[in-house]
Protein backbone atom coordinates (compact mmCIF):
# COMPACT_ATOMS: atom_id res chain seq x y z
CA UNK A 1 0.00 0.00 0.00
CA UNK A 2 2.85 2.40 0.80
CA UNK A 3 2.91 5.61 2.77
CA UNK A 4 1.73 9.17 2.45
CA UNK A 5 3.52 12.08 4.08
CA UNK A 6 1.57 14.18 6.56
CA UNK A 7 2.49 17.31 8.50
CA UNK A 8 0.63 19.13 11.22
CA UNK A 9 -0.11 22.86 11.02
CA UNK A 10 -1.19 24.61 14.23
CA UNK A 11 -3.21 27.78 13.68
CA UNK A 12 -5.49 27.83 16.74
CA UNK A 13 -4.79 31.00 18.76
CA UNK A 14 -4.44 30.34 22.46
CA UNK A 15 -4.27 26.56 22.17
CA UNK A 16 -1.09 24.98 23.45
CA UNK A 17 0.23 21.44 23.49
CA UNK A 18 -2.20 20.12 20.91
CA UNK A 19 -1.34 17.11 18.78
CA UNK A 20 -2.88 15.05 16.04
CA UNK A 21 -3.49 11.32 16.10
CA UNK A 22 -3.69 9.41 12.83
CA UNK A 23 -5.46 6.07 12.95
CA UNK A 24 -5.26 3.59 10.09
CA UNK A 25 -6.24 -0.08 10.25
CA UNK A 26 -6.57 0.14 14.01
CA UNK A 27 -3.05 1.47 14.47
CA UNK A 28 -2.71 4.95 15.93
CA UNK A 29 0.28 7.25 15.66
CA UNK A 30 0.83 10.80 16.82
CA UNK A 31 2.16 13.42 14.47
CA UNK A 32 3.29 16.97 15.03
CA UNK A 33 4.82 16.55 18.48
CA UNK A 34 6.00 19.86 19.87
CA UNK A 35 4.37 22.01 17.19
CA UNK A 36 3.13 25.26 18.71
CA UNK A 37 0.82 27.95 17.47
CA UNK A 38 1.89 29.37 14.12
CA UNK A 39 4.26 26.49 13.47
CA UNK A 40 4.39 23.74 10.89
CA UNK A 41 5.65 20.24 11.67
CA UNK A 42 7.85 18.03 9.57
CA UNK A 43 6.37 15.59 7.11
CA UNK A 44 5.88 12.20 8.73
CA UNK A 45 5.02 8.85 7.15
CA UNK A 46 1.44 7.67 7.57
CA UNK A 47 0.13 4.51 5.87
CA UNK A 48 -1.82 5.24 2.70
CA UNK A 49 -5.51 4.38 2.71
CA UNK A 50 -8.43 5.39 4.92
CA UNK A 51 -7.09 7.42 7.83
CA UNK A 52 -8.95 9.07 10.72
CA UNK A 53 -7.35 12.17 12.19
CA UNK A 54 -8.14 13.42 15.69
CA UNK A 55 -6.99 16.68 17.27
CA UNK A 56 -6.05 16.13 20.91
CA UNK A 57 -6.06 18.86 23.52
CA UNK A 58 -3.41 19.25 26.19
CA UNK A 59 -5.10 16.52 28.26
CA UNK A 60 -5.01 14.10 25.35
CA UNK A 61 -8.75 14.29 24.70
CA UNK A 62 -9.99 14.40 21.10
CA UNK A 63 -11.69 17.72 20.28
CA UNK A 64 -12.30 17.50 16.56
CA UNK A 65 -11.30 15.30 13.66
CA UNK A 66 -11.47 14.43 9.99
CA UNK A 67 -11.29 11.42 7.72
CA UNK A 68 -9.30 11.23 4.53
CA UNK A 69 -8.32 8.66 1.94
CA UNK A 70 -4.55 9.11 1.72
CA UNK A 71 -2.81 8.23 -1.51
CA UNK A 72 0.52 6.47 -1.68
CA UNK A 73 3.35 8.97 -2.16
CA UNK A 74 1.11 12.04 -1.76
CA UNK A 75 1.68 14.80 0.78
CA UNK A 76 -0.89 16.34 3.08
CA UNK A 77 -1.17 19.19 5.57
CA UNK A 78 -3.48 18.57 8.52
CA UNK A 79 -4.47 22.03 9.71
CA UNK A 80 -5.92 22.68 13.15
CA UNK A 81 -8.18 25.70 12.77
CA UNK A 82 -10.33 27.37 15.41
CA UNK A 83 -14.02 26.35 15.67
CA UNK A 84 -13.84 24.17 12.58
CA UNK A 85 -13.07 20.51 11.88
CA UNK A 86 -9.49 19.59 11.04
CA UNK A 87 -8.63 20.57 7.47
CA UNK A 88 -6.80 17.90 5.46
CA UNK A 89 -5.19 19.55 2.45
CA UNK A 90 -3.51 17.72 -0.38
CA UNK A 91 -0.17 19.47 -0.95
CA UNK A 92 0.60 20.26 -4.57
CA UNK A 93 3.32 19.17 -6.90
CA UNK A 94 6.29 21.25 -7.90
CA UNK A 95 6.66 22.17 -11.54
CA UNK A 96 10.07 22.42 -13.11
CA UNK A 97 11.39 25.93 -13.63
CA UNK A 98 8.54 27.75 -11.88
CA UNK A 99 7.49 28.55 -8.32
CA UNK A 100 4.00 27.85 -7.04
CA UNK A 101 2.35 29.39 -4.00
CA UNK A 102 -1.08 28.99 -2.41
CA UNK A 103 -2.67 30.67 0.59
CA UNK A 104 -4.66 29.27 3.51
CA UNK A 105 -6.57 31.81 5.64
CA UNK A 106 -6.67 30.56 9.22
CA UNK A 107 -7.03 33.80 11.23
CA UNK A 108 -10.57 33.57 12.66
CA UNK A 109 -11.30 37.24 13.29
CA UNK A 110 -9.70 38.65 10.17
CA UNK A 111 -12.45 38.11 7.62
CA UNK A 112 -11.74 38.02 3.90
CA UNK A 113 -8.33 39.35 2.85
CA UNK A 114 -6.19 39.72 -0.23
CA UNK A 115 -2.66 38.31 -0.28
CA UNK A 116 -0.02 39.81 -2.54
CA UNK A 117 3.40 38.46 -3.49
CA UNK A 118 5.23 41.60 -4.48
CA UNK A 119 2.82 43.23 -6.92
CA UNK A 120 1.07 40.00 -7.88
CA UNK A 121 -2.18 38.87 -6.31
CA UNK A 122 -1.94 35.32 -4.99
CA UNK A 123 -5.30 35.21 -3.20
CA UNK A 124 -8.31 37.45 -3.77
CA UNK A 125 -10.80 37.99 -0.92
CA UNK A 126 -9.90 34.72 0.70
CA UNK A 127 -12.19 34.02 3.66
CA UNK A 128 -11.48 32.30 6.95
CA UNK A 129 -10.99 28.58 6.38
CA UNK A 130 -10.55 28.91 2.62
CA UNK A 131 -7.66 27.67 0.51
CA UNK A 132 -6.57 29.37 -2.70
CA UNK A 133 -5.40 27.55 -5.79
CA UNK A 134 -1.66 27.44 -6.39
CA UNK A 135 -0.50 30.52 -8.28
CA UNK A 136 2.49 30.33 -10.58
CA UNK A 137 5.16 32.92 -9.81
CA UNK A 138 8.55 33.62 -11.26
CA UNK A 139 11.37 32.39 -9.01
CA UNK A 140 12.74 35.13 -6.79
CA UNK A 141 12.41 36.97 -3.50
CA UNK A 142 9.00 38.36 -2.62
CA UNK A 143 7.43 40.38 0.12
CA UNK A 144 4.14 38.72 1.05
CA UNK A 145 1.44 41.19 2.17
CA UNK A 146 -1.96 40.56 3.68
CA UNK A 147 -4.15 43.46 2.68
CA UNK A 148 -7.64 44.73 3.34
CA UNK A 149 -9.75 44.23 0.19
CA UNK A 150 -11.76 47.38 0.96
CA UNK A 151 -8.93 49.88 0.88
CA UNK A 152 -5.78 47.94 0.05
CA UNK A 153 -4.14 48.76 3.38
CA UNK A 154 -1.53 46.35 4.66
CA UNK A 155 -2.60 44.23 7.62
CA UNK A 156 0.57 42.14 7.89
CA UNK A 157 3.52 41.20 5.77
CA UNK A 158 6.21 38.59 5.51
CA UNK A 159 9.40 40.08 4.14
CA UNK A 160 11.80 38.42 1.75
CA UNK A 161 10.30 35.04 1.00
CA UNK A 162 12.50 33.25 -1.51
CA UNK A 163 10.56 31.07 -3.90
CA UNK A 164 13.02 28.92 -5.82
CA UNK A 165 12.47 27.47 -9.25
CA UNK A 166 10.87 24.04 -9.14
CA UNK A 167 9.15 24.47 -5.79
CA UNK A 168 5.61 24.54 -4.40
CA UNK A 169 4.86 26.35 -1.14
CA UNK A 170 1.95 27.28 1.09
CA UNK A 171 1.47 30.54 3.00
CA UNK A 172 -0.74 30.31 6.08
CA UNK A 173 -2.31 33.54 7.32
CA UNK A 174 -2.41 33.13 11.11
CA UNK A 175 -3.29 35.20 14.14
CA UNK A 176 -6.11 37.29 15.71
CA UNK A 177 -7.95 36.22 18.88
CA UNK A 178 -5.11 37.52 20.98
CA UNK A 179 -2.28 36.76 18.57
CA UNK A 180 -0.66 39.16 16.09
CA UNK A 181 -1.49 38.59 12.46
CA UNK A 182 1.35 37.00 10.52
CA UNK A 183 2.16 34.79 7.58
CA UNK A 184 3.91 31.43 7.91
CA UNK A 185 5.37 29.92 4.75
CA UNK A 186 6.33 26.29 4.26
CA UNK A 187 7.70 24.39 1.28
CA UNK A 188 5.44 21.62 -0.02
CA UNK A 189 7.53 19.99 -2.73
CA UNK A 190 10.66 20.47 -4.84
CA UNK A 191 11.08 19.26 -8.40
CA UNK A 192 13.65 16.49 -8.45
CA UNK A 193 14.43 13.59 -10.74
CA UNK A 194 14.14 10.08 -9.37
CA UNK A 195 17.30 8.16 -8.66
CA UNK A 196 20.94 9.10 -8.93
CA UNK A 197 22.70 10.43 -12.03
CA UNK A 198 24.54 7.77 -14.07
CA UNK A 199 27.58 9.86 -14.96
CA UNK A 200 30.22 7.18 -15.39
CA UNK A 201 30.72 4.60 -18.11
CA UNK A 202 33.80 2.89 -16.69
CA UNK A 203 36.53 4.12 -19.00
CA UNK A 204 38.74 4.99 -16.04
CA UNK A 205 37.74 2.00 -13.94
CA UNK A 206 40.61 -0.47 -13.77
CA UNK A 207 39.38 -3.16 -11.45
CA UNK A 208 39.67 -5.95 -14.07
CA UNK A 209 43.18 -5.04 -15.17
CA UNK A 210 44.32 -4.86 -11.55
CA UNK A 211 42.92 -8.33 -10.96
CA UNK A 212 44.81 -9.77 -13.92
CA UNK A 213 47.99 -8.04 -12.78
CA UNK A 214 47.55 -9.44 -9.29
CA UNK A 215 47.02 -12.97 -10.64
CA UNK A 216 50.14 -12.68 -12.79
CA UNK A 217 52.23 -11.37 -9.90
CA UNK A 218 50.93 -14.09 -7.63
CA UNK A 219 51.69 -16.82 -10.18
CA UNK A 220 55.24 -15.59 -10.75
CA UNK A 221 55.89 -15.25 -7.02
CA UNK A 222 54.50 -18.73 -6.40
CA UNK A 223 56.72 -20.15 -9.16
CA UNK A 224 59.77 -18.46 -7.68
CA UNK A 225 58.90 -19.67 -4.19
CA UNK A 226 58.43 -23.25 -5.37
CA UNK A 227 61.73 -23.15 -7.31
CA UNK A 228 63.57 -21.82 -4.28
CA UNK A 229 62.07 -24.55 -2.12
CA UNK A 230 63.11 -27.28 -4.57
CA UNK A 231 66.64 -25.87 -4.83
CA UNK A 232 66.97 -25.58 -1.06
CA UNK A 233 65.80 -29.12 -0.36
CA UNK A 234 67.99 -30.54 -3.16
CA UNK A 235 71.08 -28.83 -1.72
CA UNK A 236 70.22 -30.17 1.74
CA UNK A 237 69.95 -33.72 0.38
CA UNK A 238 73.30 -33.48 -1.39
CA UNK A 239 74.94 -32.11 1.76
CA UNK A 240 73.33 -34.72 4.06
CA UNK A 241 75.14 -37.68 5.83
CA UNK B 1 67.05 -37.64 13.16
CA UNK B 2 65.67 -36.48 9.75
CA UNK B 3 66.79 -33.03 8.56
CA UNK B 4 64.09 -30.37 8.56
CA UNK B 5 64.80 -29.59 4.89
CA UNK B 6 63.19 -32.80 3.62
CA UNK B 7 61.09 -32.06 0.51
CA UNK B 8 57.32 -32.54 1.10
CA UNK B 9 54.26 -31.55 -0.89
CA UNK B 10 53.07 -29.50 2.05
CA UNK B 11 56.34 -27.60 2.13
CA UNK B 12 56.24 -27.06 -1.62
CA UNK B 13 52.68 -25.70 -1.43
CA UNK B 14 53.61 -23.34 1.37
CA UNK B 15 56.69 -22.14 -0.51
CA UNK B 16 54.54 -21.34 -3.53
CA UNK B 17 51.35 -19.99 -1.92
CA UNK B 18 52.87 -17.69 0.68
CA UNK B 19 54.90 -15.51 -1.70
CA UNK B 20 52.24 -15.83 -4.42
CA UNK B 21 49.42 -14.66 -2.19
CA UNK B 22 51.53 -11.91 -0.71
CA UNK B 23 52.51 -10.60 -4.15
CA UNK B 24 48.91 -10.66 -5.39
CA UNK B 25 47.68 -8.82 -2.31
CA UNK B 26 50.36 -6.17 -2.63
CA UNK B 27 49.44 -5.56 -6.26
CA UNK B 28 45.73 -5.29 -5.49
CA UNK B 29 46.24 -2.95 -2.56
CA UNK B 30 48.70 -0.63 -4.24
CA UNK B 31 47.01 -0.61 -7.64
CA UNK B 32 43.89 0.88 -6.12
CA UNK B 33 45.88 3.97 -5.20
CA UNK B 34 46.48 5.01 -8.80
CA UNK B 35 43.35 7.23 -8.53
CA UNK B 36 42.95 8.69 -5.07
CA UNK B 37 39.56 7.95 -3.66
CA UNK B 38 37.25 10.71 -2.50
CA UNK B 39 36.47 10.39 1.18
CA UNK B 40 32.84 10.15 2.14
CA UNK B 41 33.42 13.41 4.03
CA UNK B 42 30.69 15.49 5.67
CA UNK B 43 27.09 14.61 5.00
CA UNK B 44 25.40 16.13 1.98
CA UNK B 45 22.85 18.00 4.14
CA UNK B 46 25.70 19.50 6.20
CA UNK B 47 27.45 20.72 3.06
CA UNK B 48 24.16 22.01 1.68
CA UNK B 49 23.72 24.15 4.80
CA UNK B 50 27.34 25.29 4.65
CA UNK B 51 26.92 26.40 1.05
CA UNK B 52 23.67 28.24 1.75
CA UNK B 53 25.33 31.47 2.85
CA UNK B 54 25.20 35.00 1.52
CA UNK B 55 27.58 35.63 -1.35
CA UNK B 56 31.12 36.52 -0.41
CA UNK B 57 30.58 39.68 -2.43
CA UNK B 58 27.24 41.23 -3.28
CA UNK B 59 26.28 39.85 -6.69
CA UNK B 60 25.11 42.08 -9.47
CA UNK B 61 21.89 40.10 -9.71
CA UNK B 62 19.59 38.87 -8.43
CA UNK B 63 19.51 40.76 -5.14
CA UNK B 64 17.57 39.85 -2.09
CA UNK B 65 17.54 41.13 1.45
CA UNK B 66 18.11 38.30 3.90
CA UNK B 67 15.48 36.12 2.30
CA UNK B 68 13.54 33.38 4.00
CA UNK B 69 13.11 30.23 2.00
CA UNK B 70 10.28 27.81 2.62
CA UNK B 71 11.87 24.55 3.68
CA UNK B 72 9.75 21.44 3.27
CA UNK B 73 7.99 20.59 6.47
CA UNK B 74 9.95 23.08 8.49
CA UNK B 75 8.75 25.88 10.65
CA UNK B 76 8.37 29.15 8.84
CA UNK B 77 9.34 32.57 10.10
CA UNK B 78 6.79 35.16 11.11
CA UNK B 79 7.45 38.72 10.21
CA UNK B 80 4.94 41.45 10.96
CA UNK B 81 6.77 44.46 9.65
CA UNK B 82 6.87 45.51 6.05
CA UNK B 83 10.13 45.00 4.22
CA UNK B 84 10.91 46.11 0.75
CA UNK B 85 12.74 43.83 -1.61
CA UNK B 86 15.25 44.97 -4.16
CA UNK B 87 14.07 43.18 -7.25
CA UNK B 88 16.34 41.63 -9.84
CA UNK B 89 16.28 40.17 -13.29
CA UNK B 90 16.28 36.40 -13.37
CA UNK B 91 19.58 35.03 -14.71
CA UNK B 92 19.47 33.39 -18.12
CA UNK B 93 19.92 29.61 -18.40
CA UNK B 94 23.58 28.60 -18.07
CA UNK B 95 25.73 28.18 -21.15
CA UNK B 96 29.25 27.37 -20.03
CA UNK B 97 31.08 26.18 -16.93
CA UNK B 98 34.73 26.76 -16.12
CA UNK B 99 36.62 25.12 -13.27
CA UNK B 100 40.33 25.93 -13.69
CA UNK B 101 41.51 23.57 -10.93
CA UNK B 102 39.74 20.63 -12.56
CA UNK B 103 40.57 21.52 -16.17
CA UNK B 104 36.91 22.03 -17.00
CA UNK B 105 35.86 24.44 -19.74
CA UNK B 106 32.69 22.98 -21.16
CA UNK B 107 29.35 23.90 -22.59
CA UNK B 108 26.22 23.28 -20.57
CA UNK B 109 23.14 21.58 -21.94
CA UNK B 110 19.77 21.58 -20.17
CA UNK B 111 18.81 18.12 -18.93
CA UNK B 112 15.45 17.02 -17.62
CA UNK B 113 13.91 14.44 -15.35
CA UNK B 114 12.81 11.24 -17.00
CA UNK B 115 10.64 8.50 -15.55
CA UNK B 116 13.32 6.91 -13.40
CA UNK B 117 16.39 9.14 -13.63
CA UNK B 118 17.82 12.40 -14.84
CA UNK B 119 19.04 12.71 -18.43
CA UNK B 120 22.80 12.77 -18.85
CA UNK B 121 24.58 15.21 -21.15
CA UNK B 122 26.44 14.17 -24.32
CA UNK B 123 30.22 13.59 -24.19
CA UNK B 124 32.19 16.74 -23.48
CA UNK B 125 29.20 18.62 -22.10
CA UNK B 126 27.91 19.31 -18.62
CA UNK B 127 24.19 19.05 -17.92
CA UNK B 128 22.09 21.54 -15.91
CA UNK B 129 18.88 20.30 -14.31
CA UNK B 130 16.39 22.63 -15.98
CA UNK B 131 13.65 21.89 -13.45
CA UNK B 132 15.54 23.64 -10.66
CA UNK B 133 17.24 26.93 -9.99
CA UNK B 134 19.44 28.66 -12.53
CA UNK B 135 23.00 29.50 -11.54
CA UNK B 136 23.07 32.98 -10.06
CA UNK B 137 19.61 32.91 -8.47
CA UNK B 138 18.59 31.70 -5.01
CA UNK B 139 18.24 27.93 -4.95
CA UNK B 140 20.44 24.94 -5.68
CA UNK B 141 21.52 24.86 -9.31
CA UNK B 142 22.52 21.28 -10.13
CA UNK B 143 25.10 20.59 -12.84
CA UNK B 144 26.07 17.01 -13.68
CA UNK B 145 28.97 15.69 -15.73
CA UNK B 146 30.54 12.38 -16.63
CA UNK B 147 33.48 11.10 -14.62
CA UNK B 148 34.46 8.95 -17.57
CA UNK B 149 33.22 7.60 -20.85
CA UNK B 150 33.75 4.07 -22.17
CA UNK B 151 37.06 4.99 -23.71
CA UNK B 152 38.57 7.57 -21.40
CA UNK B 153 38.00 10.48 -19.03
CA UNK B 154 34.81 12.49 -18.90
CA UNK B 155 34.32 16.22 -18.54
CA UNK B 156 34.18 16.00 -14.71
CA UNK B 157 37.09 13.56 -14.34
CA UNK B 158 38.98 15.86 -11.94
CA UNK B 159 35.94 17.39 -10.24
CA UNK B 160 35.98 14.88 -7.33
CA UNK B 161 39.42 16.14 -6.34
CA UNK B 162 38.53 19.84 -6.04
CA UNK B 163 39.72 21.50 -2.87
CA UNK B 164 37.72 23.79 -0.67
CA UNK B 165 37.92 27.32 -2.03
CA UNK B 166 38.35 26.26 -5.67
CA UNK B 167 36.79 28.69 -8.10
CA UNK B 168 33.91 27.81 -10.41
CA UNK B 169 32.32 30.18 -12.88
CA UNK B 170 29.16 29.69 -14.86
CA UNK B 171 28.42 31.96 -17.80
CA UNK B 172 24.77 32.26 -18.67
CA UNK B 173 23.27 32.70 -22.09
CA UNK B 174 23.19 36.49 -21.67
CA UNK B 175 26.92 36.51 -20.98
CA UNK B 176 26.66 37.20 -17.25
CA UNK B 177 29.18 35.32 -15.14
CA UNK B 178 28.14 33.72 -11.84
CA UNK B 179 31.06 32.90 -9.57
CA UNK B 180 31.18 30.22 -6.91
CA UNK B 181 33.69 28.86 -4.40
CA UNK B 182 33.77 25.20 -3.37
CA UNK B 183 32.81 24.63 0.27
CA UNK B 184 33.15 20.86 0.32
CA UNK B 185 33.12 17.52 -1.47
CA UNK B 186 31.40 14.35 -0.37
CA UNK B 187 30.71 10.87 -1.72
CA UNK B 188 27.38 9.12 -1.32
CA UNK B 189 26.10 5.72 -2.36
CA UNK B 190 23.68 5.98 -5.27
CA UNK B 191 21.15 3.78 -3.54
CA UNK B 192 21.02 6.37 -0.74
CA UNK B 193 21.11 9.43 -2.98
CA UNK B 194 20.23 12.50 -0.84
CA UNK B 195 17.60 13.93 -3.18
CA UNK B 196 16.46 16.73 -0.89
CA UNK B 197 20.01 17.85 -0.07
CA UNK B 198 20.77 18.08 -3.79
CA UNK B 199 17.56 19.39 -5.34
CA UNK B 200 15.85 21.02 -2.33
CA UNK B 201 15.50 24.79 -1.85
CA UNK B 202 18.09 27.17 -0.45
CA UNK B 203 18.05 30.82 0.55
CA UNK B 204 21.05 31.84 -1.51
CA UNK B 205 22.59 30.79 -4.82
CA UNK B 206 24.22 27.37 -4.40
CA UNK B 207 25.87 25.27 -7.07
CA UNK B 208 25.92 21.48 -6.76
CA UNK B 209 28.15 19.50 -9.11
CA UNK B 210 27.37 15.80 -9.44
CA UNK B 211 29.48 13.07 -10.98
CA UNK B 212 30.26 9.41 -10.33
CA UNK B 213 32.79 7.88 -7.97
CA UNK B 214 33.66 4.96 -5.77
CA UNK B 215 34.20 1.40 -6.97
CA UNK B 216 33.07 0.32 -10.43
CA UNK B 217 30.93 -2.78 -9.95
CA UNK B 218 28.90 -4.70 -12.52
CA UNK B 219 29.15 -1.97 -15.10
CA UNK B 220 28.22 0.91 -12.79
CA UNK B 221 29.90 3.21 -10.33
CA UNK B 222 28.53 2.54 -6.89
CA UNK B 223 28.65 6.15 -5.71
CA UNK B 224 28.07 9.75 -6.67
CA UNK B 225 30.45 12.53 -5.77
CA UNK B 226 28.78 15.82 -4.78
CA UNK B 227 30.58 19.16 -4.82
CA UNK B 228 28.85 22.04 -3.04
CA UNK B 229 29.80 25.61 -3.87
CA UNK B 230 28.53 28.92 -2.54
CA UNK B 231 28.11 32.13 -4.43
CA UNK B 232 31.27 34.20 -4.45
Amino acid sequence: MGDAKVRFVHTVPGAEDVQVEATADGITQRIGRGVGFGEIGRYEDVPAGAVKFDLLDSDGRPTTGAREQLRNGARYSVVAIRDKPLMVLRDGRAEGGTSRLRVVQTAPELGAVDVMAGDEAVADRIAYGDVSAYAGLGPGAYSLRVTNPADGSTIASHGAVTLTAGSASTAFVVGTAGEPVGVVVAGDRSAAPRGAPATGLGGLADGDSHLLLALLAGFLAALAGAAAYVALTARSRRGGP
Amino acid sequence: MAPNTTRTWRGLAAAALIPGGTAAAIVLLTAGDSRPSVPTGPSAPALARLADLPPVRIPAQPRSLNPVVPVEGRIGVRVNRLQSIAGGIRPAPPGRIRIPDAGVDAGIEAVHARRDAIEVPPPGWAGWFAGGARPGEPGRAVVIGHLDMTDGPGVFEQVPFLDRGARISVTDNRGDVHAYRVVGVTRVQKRRFPTHAVYGPSRHPVLVLVTCGGPYLDGHYRDNVLVYARSA
